[in-house]
């Protein structure tokens, strides 16, 4: 017998040993056995084999872990008979790590962009900071003696006495007026706004002054000052509470003025409304200049009719454009408009002749003429382009930082910083003279009338 | 396993209390260590009510069963041999030490006590877990799955992923091998209780 022969007959009789066999290959294969000794031989071997490996005996399965297992399996049924889990596709698989990259690069985008936005305004309150404690030893003693702990109170009052110099120090004027401004200017600054060094030392941390939780303080106000702002040139009545004041900050300054006693009835109330504009705070500046205050003078009393704001003429506006006092403060705020757009459309006549100095000087005229919100906006913003146009870089500066102070989320800021960084005067600021620039939000009508003084 | 895979979770209970005793016998005789035999057991349910969705019905479940628990002890055989622990030659049983070269035969009474029987089976039975752990693990899954689940060599194959004759033959060397290892331990066929075998 060949051994694929043999191979295949002991594997029948595997079968056939194990009962694989159909009957009738069964019984074939039994026959043929009981004849042929060598089968016989192979199947006893096989059958003594499987009875002694029979006495192994079958061990019953443990009990640990059924419960837990029919649990399992009680739990997976119950799935299984809510539906199939839906089949995570290939783009499901991708889409959740690409999100989860596109969330993470959103976010790292935003905070660039905070962070830059941060980071110019903490450079203007250094610039403030810098300017100030260099201007210190010729600020006058402040009249509500600031404790020595707090050093830095000194310094905003005495930037904003000193605001009017500023472009003057920055430019090429004669330095014979400037001076002169200055001196004045500060012997009148304590008492110009008492009540604005009142009710900031009530209301804000002066310890924080020109740092960046000052300023991130006023770009959290800035939306309620706006409301602020509003009712003080609808409302006569005077405030019931009073507002915090920012280092410098022109329109911060306005309520605390309306918030003051107001016996010089409407018109002055009115008229002190367009001292939020650059025309009112060169007129409160020129005010305080005719104003008699004797050498040394001390301190200025609380908020009196006297203290209350005057109203204001720009000194750079035309006699014509002068905003005249009116009861209502609509006719008023229309008369601002239509000076302000008169004012603009010469400005335009003007930078179409290719004027940007006349244009410059349009400018500011209608912002002192009492252009509010966006329109004043877009005016600085404008006269921040003209006056880079024209190369004078720091009345630049701070006509757009101007923009960023008052509404720094608004597009107008978003110009005015883009603006900025294409001067490259975003970040240091050192390009742009950082010693002569002074505080901008210290009486920006002042500053933005200098260059043209200058002129 | 179609109701369990249909959400029945008493169905799944039914297979457990039917095919769970044969399932750990072959884990048991695969592995030839009890320990990891239960690990093994609890694995190869968690398998099979893992892949329910999967399973459909072209084979038996059996064959399904036995190729889950196949495949985990081969697993279990590689991770054991990793860790170089005993090997599946050592002594599993206890008493087997003192008996091993002498014959089962000797200084036994004669066939017909219980008692007698019971204490020779007793020492039969390390002999023989040594005979089939001796075996090469290939023929040695086979003899289990035929000898002991009652696995027909076509499901064999099926199971091992190999021929039905490749089965067979390593089913002929599994039961020449065994014969031969009984023989060296002096253990005789005929001496087993009353020559019955398990399947056959």
């Amino acid at each position: 017998m060949k051994p694929q022969n043999l191979h295949a007959h002991e594997d029948r009789l595997l079968d056939f040993i194990y009962g694989e066999l159909p009957p009738q290959e069964a019984r074939a294969v039994e026959s043929h056995v009981e004849g042929c000794d060598r089968c016989s031989e192979l199947l006893a071997g096989i059958r003594g084999v499987r009875t002694t490996m029979a006495q192994l005996p079958m061990e019953p399965a443990p009990e640990a872990g059924l419960d837990s297992l029919l649990a399992y399996a009680q739990q997976a049924a119950r799935n299984a008979a809510a539906g199939p889990a839906p089949k995570s596709t290939w783009w499901r698989r991708w889409l959740m790590p690409a999100m989860g990259v596109a969330a993470v690069t959103v976010f790292g985008v935003i905070s660039v962009q905070v962070n830059r936005a941060l980071d110019l305004k903490e450079e203007v309150a250094a610039q403030s900071v810098t300017k100030s404690a260099e201007e210190q030893p010729v600020a006058p003693p402040e009249p509500a003696a600031p404790p020595p702990s707090a050093p830095r109170e000194d310094a905003p009052q005495a930037e904003r006495a000193q605001a009017p110099a500023v472009p003057q120090a920055a430019t090429p004027p004669p330095p014979a007026p400037a001076a002169k401004l200055d001196r004045s200017l500060l012997k009148k600054a304590p008492r110009a706004k008492p009540s604005t060094v009142g009710s900031k030392g009530s209301r804000s941390n002066w310890s924080n002054a020109g740092t960046g939780a000052d300023f991130g303080d006023s770009g959290k106000k800035a939306k309620s000052y706006e409301s602020d702002r509003r009712d003080a040139m609808t409302q006569a009545g005077p405030f019931s509470k009073p507002k915090p004041i920012l280092v410098g900050s022109a329109p911060e300054e306005e309520p605390s003025q309306a918030a003051m006693p107001e016996p010089a009835g409407a018109d002055e109330l009115v008229a002190d409304d367009s001292d939020e504009m650059f025309g009112g705070r060169t007129a409160m500046a020129m005010r305080e200049q005719r104003a008699p205050s004797p050498a040394g003078a001390p301190p200025p009393p609380p908020p009196t009719a006297s203290a209350a704001p005057m109203p204001s003429v720009s000194t750079s506006m035309p006699s014509a454009n002068r905003p005249a006092p009116a009861t209502r403060d609509e006719s008023k705020a229309e008369k601002r408009r239509t000076a302000s757009a008169d004012l603009l459309r010469q400005a335009d006549a003007a930078r179409s002749a290719g004027d940007r100095v006349r244009e410059v000087q349009l400018l500011r005229q209608a912002l002192a003429a009492g252009a509010t919100g966006k329109e004043r906006l877009g005016l600085l913003n404008r006269l921040c382009e003209a006056e880079f146009a024209i190369g004078r870089r720091q009345a630049a500066f701070e006509a757009c930082s101007l923009v960023l102070e008052e509404d720094p989320r608004s597009s107008a800021a978003q110009v005015a910083r883009s603006r900025l960084r294409r001067e490259g005067m975003e970040a240091s600021g050192s390009k742009a003279g950082s010693g002569s620039r002074g505080p901008v939000k210290a009486a920006p009508a002042d500053k933005m009338e200098a260059p043209a003084q200058a002129q | 396993m179609l109701a369990f895979k249909a959400g029945d979770a008493r169905a799944f209970e039914t297979l457990v209390r039917r095919h769970r005793a044969p399932v750990f016998n072959f884990i048991l005789r695969f592995t030839g260590h009890r320990a990891r035999a239960e690990d093994v057991l609890q694995e190869t349910w968690l398998k099979v009510v893992r892949s329910a969705r999967e399973y459909e019905a072209k084979a038996k479940f059996t064959t399904w069963l036995f190729t889950i628990a196949r495949n985990l002890c081969v697993d279990s055989a590689r991770k054991e041999s990793y860790r170089q622990a005993s090997s599946l030659e050592a002594p599993t049983g206890n008493g087997a030490g003192g008996d091993e070269g002498r014959p089962l035969g000797e200084g036994l009474p004669d066939s017909g006590a219980s008692p007698e029987r019971g204490a020779y089976n007793a020492r039969l039975r390390p002999l023989i877990e040594r005979a089939l752990a001796s075996l090469p693990e290939e023929q040695r899954e086979v003899f289990v799955l035929r000898e002991y689940s009652g696995i027909a060599f076509k499901e064999i194959a099926e199971v091992t992923g190999v021929s039905e004759n490749t089965v067979k033959s390593r089913m002929r060397y599994a039961l020449d091998g065994l014969r031969r290892r009984l023989a060296e331990m002096g253990v005789d066929g005929d001496l087993a209780e009353d020559g019955r075998t398990v399947t056959g």
